[in-house]
């Protein structure tokens, strides 16, 4: 089997790696640290699909909640999860901690089965009260996952390498945005991703370099329309970029404190404090972006109050910008159309 | 001021109660406007005991907003921020003030607009919160005070039969203990701000004025869901709620409370009934309609159906009242910490408003979801199915607490009427 034809087959069978190992340890939500996921053992992001019904999430679910919980919460449902021993959320993200009460509801009452949900409490402020919320936070849920300090310490490690392939691989792109997106998408599935990727991804050449940031899209879709006008998808800024696990963890210490303190400071998620339109810009620039898209779910109730100042930005910066805002989930609402005829005004 | 402000007043107190409110804000004016006194704008869900122990004035963010709508100003000042590149879909409810600030039109802004302030104070219960408070601090030119809303792990569904004795193990020790150490991280600021002194035994005393005054409110509500006919209407049930909740502790407020409770207290003692025809008892689910309280009133008249319950006054038993125990900093964490959570999260919400319709005799149940909100529309779902498994249909409406624009009340009150036949209870 070839490297990508690995990749293709982990996002067709996204829980086959967790099913196949002896425990397993599902999450949901991006802020969960990729170095007690790791020190666990197996551990698989619930996946979702976004183009399937969801009538019983639906009824569950007000309409603010987006897609992915929805698919989730189906798939939970049908018992689909069933396999994993926990599933763990986070307090990090909105979605995720709301998703998980109504799971234990529901639970509760009777109207769902599955694995047991546990909460990973992270506070983001930047006081030492939060920070030492986050540090008792991560120890507890260390405890319950029966990781001690050695293991985190291996975990850290092994968190360690998938940042370094991960970043050799977001410096290095030369094929269409696309592939990224998909071996992304794949890393939160299984850690074969880590060992398949090769140096030699097939180069290509493109017209235009575009910087994708907002909402993260639930697939490849948006990047795949980009590649239709001849351009490509350079780097993504959402919470599931391929740099999302941030720089290698350096361990002085107590490893719970290292790994809490990463996530209470992560940039990443729609909780941290961080000055967002310059963050859009810095990386634009880094990322020699010809232009930026700022795409945003209708669900995303935290970056739309940064659209003004980061369209000011780009626009003083002459960098062009598409904002695509209130947009539906799974870009049915000509999202594509809007990118090509962006890109084509460009062009002229 | 327009019709849809305008509404019937049963109780001589209320009349008080807004009249109190109408000085209040003078006297508000007088001090942050004319004066230049340091003051705070906070969210409704913090805890407002610290300023007042402190003598610090405060701008409650949802009373402004109220107070913004209330002069039919909600649409023009969310035209502008839609003029200025904010998505149009971003949520409204707490960012009126920030719409308004922004505006920056003094001859239409209430007080002219705001002065600055000490500080912002917000509890993060949504993924929004954050950035609208950050950025009104910003356009304010002052700091932003966020306090966590921590995840709660400890779910009981009948939290409301133990909140009040038993709130280290209802609220979790480890939660009340970070909001104890976030509210001492605010004293010091505040202090360091404003010059004035924090004292505990001040805080103590008007914990146990709280109390009382939370008592009063709780009495009401309890006579209120046992009395047939509904005593008093949801337009005055929520200003004898409200208006002593933001000065609670106050002399005014505690002798206010007692004052509502005893007129209560006349009228079920009358068998005075809202509705001349009363048919249907109602629960009112989410926020207050600020825009248009006449709504209520057009379903007495026309379908002789009362709201008997709407969250506020029956929250203050289990939510505001504590036993102190010699702890005031403690007991106040506890009566804050989950103060969003119980309304909008299951299992604490659903459980207490099934429990609650079944106190008070409800017919059937009105949810407000507010479109492009999910901490407005959170629970809701469960909510529902949970009342209606308990018998009683509800009605969810798609509609803003302080946004006029898309609201008609001749359509939302025939969509109540067709909503009521389809349930066989018109």
């Amino acid at each position: 089997m070839t490297a990508l034809a690995k990749i293709d087959s982990i996002l067709a069978d996204p829980l086959g790696h967790a099913r196949a190992a002896p425990a397993a340890i599902g999450y949901f939500g991006l802020e969960l640290p990729e170095d007690l996921l790791a020190a666990f053992g197996t551990a698989a992001h619930l996946p979702w699909v976004p183009d399937r019904p969801t009538p019983r999430a639906d009824a569950w679910l007000e309409p603010s909640f987006p897609g992915s919980a929805r698919s989730v919460l189906e798939d939970w449902a049908d018992g689909r999860f069933d396999f994993l021993e926990r599933v763990l959320f986070t307090r990090g993200d909105d979605v995720s901690q709301r998703l998980y009460y109504y799971v234990c509801e529901l639970q509760r009452r009777g109207e769902i089965g599955g694995p047991t949900p546990l909460i990973f409490d992270l506070a983001k402020i930047g006081r030492p009260t939060s920070l030492e919320h986050s540090v008792a936070a991560t120890r507890r849920l260390c405890d319950s996952l029966g990781v001690d300090a050695a293991r985190l310490e291996q975990g850290i490690e092994t968190a360690n390498l998938r940042r370094r392939a991960l970043a050799r691989l977001d410096s290095d792109r030369r094929a269409g945005g696309s592939l990224y997106e998909r071996i992304g998408r794949a890393s939160l599935f299984s850690p074969e991703v880590f060992s398949v990727v090769p140096d030699d991804l097939p180069a290509q050449t493109f017209r235009g370099q575009m910087l994708l940031a907002g909402s993260a899209p639930p697939d490849d879709r948006l990047h795949v329309a980009v590649e239709r006008q001849g351009w490509t998808v350079a780097a993504e800024l959402h919470e599931r970029a391929l740099d999302r696990l941030g720089p290698e963890l350096v361990v002085g210490g107590d490893p719970v404190l290292a790994v809490a303190g990463r996530a209470h400071a992560s940039p990443l998620g729609a909780r941290s404090f961080v000055d967002r339109a310059q963050w859009l810009l810095d990386k634009a620039r880094r990322c020699r972006a010809d232009a930026v898209i700022l795409w945003l779910a209708s669900e995303e109730e935290a970056l739309v109050w940064h659209v003004p100042r980061q369209r000011r930005l780009l626009e003083e910066a002459g960098i062009p910008v598409l904002v695509l805002a209130d947009r539906r989930w799974d870009a049915s609402d000509g999202a594509a159309e809007e990118i090509a005829e962006f890109i084509g005004r460009m062009a002229r | 001021m327009s019709d849809a402000s305008r509404t019937r007043k049963d109780l001589a107190c209320t009349t008080d109660a807004t009249a109190f409110q109408k000085a209040f804000g003078a006297e508000l004016k007088r001090r942050v406007v004319d004066e230049g006194e340091p003051f705070a704008i906070a969210q409704a869900d913090t805890p407002h005991e610290i300023f007042h122990a402190m003598d610090i004035p405060l701008v409650t963010n949802q009373w402004w907003s109220a107070y913004i709508s209330a002069k039919q100003l909600s649409t023009r000042y969310f035209d502008a921020m839609t003029e200025r590149g904010y998505p149009s879909n971003s949520c409204r409810y707490c960012s009126l003030g920030l719409a308004c600030t922004l505006a920056d039109d003094p001859a239409s802004a209430p007080w002219g607009g705001l002065p600055r302030p000490t500080v912002l104070v917000a509890r993060l219960t949504c993924d929004c919160i954050q950035h609208v408070f950050a950025q009104w601090a910003d356009a304010l030119g002052t700091v932003f005070f966020p306090m966590e809303a921590p995840a709660w792990t400890d779910k009981d569904p009948a939290w409301f039969d133990k909140s009040r004795q038993c709130w280290e193990q209802v609220y979790q020790p480890e939660r009340i203990d970070l909001l104890v150490r976030e509210m001492r991280d605010l004293i010091a600021l505040l202090e360091e701000r404003t010059g004035r002194r924090f004292e505990e035994d001040r805080l103590q005393t008007l914990m146990e004025r709280i109390n009382e005054q939370e008592s009063y409110i709780d009495e009401a509500a309890r006579m209120i869901g046992d009395a047939r006919p509904c005593p008093v209407a949801i337009t005055d049930q929520m200003p004898n709620t409200m208006i002593p909740q933001w000065h609670r502790g106050s002399d005014w407020a505690v002798a206010h409370a007692r004052r509502f409770r005893d007129e209560v207290a006349e009228r079920v003692a009358a068998g005075l009934g809202v509705a001349a025809n009363e048919r249907l008892r109602l629960m009112w689910i989410g926020a207050g309609l600020w825009h248009d309280p006449s709504f209520y009133q057009a379903l007495e008249a026309r379908l002789g159906a009362v709201f008997v319950w709407s969250m506020y006054m029956p929250f203050a038993g289990p939510q505001y009242i504590r036993e102190i125990k010699g702890r005031p900093m403690e007991a106040l964490a506890s009566r804050i910490c989950s103060m969003n959570e119980v309304l909008h999260l299951p299992p604490w919400m659903n459980g207490w408003m099934v429990s609650e319709a079944e106190r008070c005799g409800i017919d059937a149940a009105v949810m407000l979801t507010p479109p492009n909100n999910r901490l407005s529309q959170s629970g809701t779902n469960l909510t529902r199915l949970a009342l209606e498994q308990a018998g009683v249909p509800v009605l969810s409406l798609d509609a803003d607490m302080v946004n006029a624009a898309d609201w008609n009340r001749d359509t939302m009150v025939a969509t109540m009427e067709q909503f009521l036949k389809g349930a066989g209870l018109a």
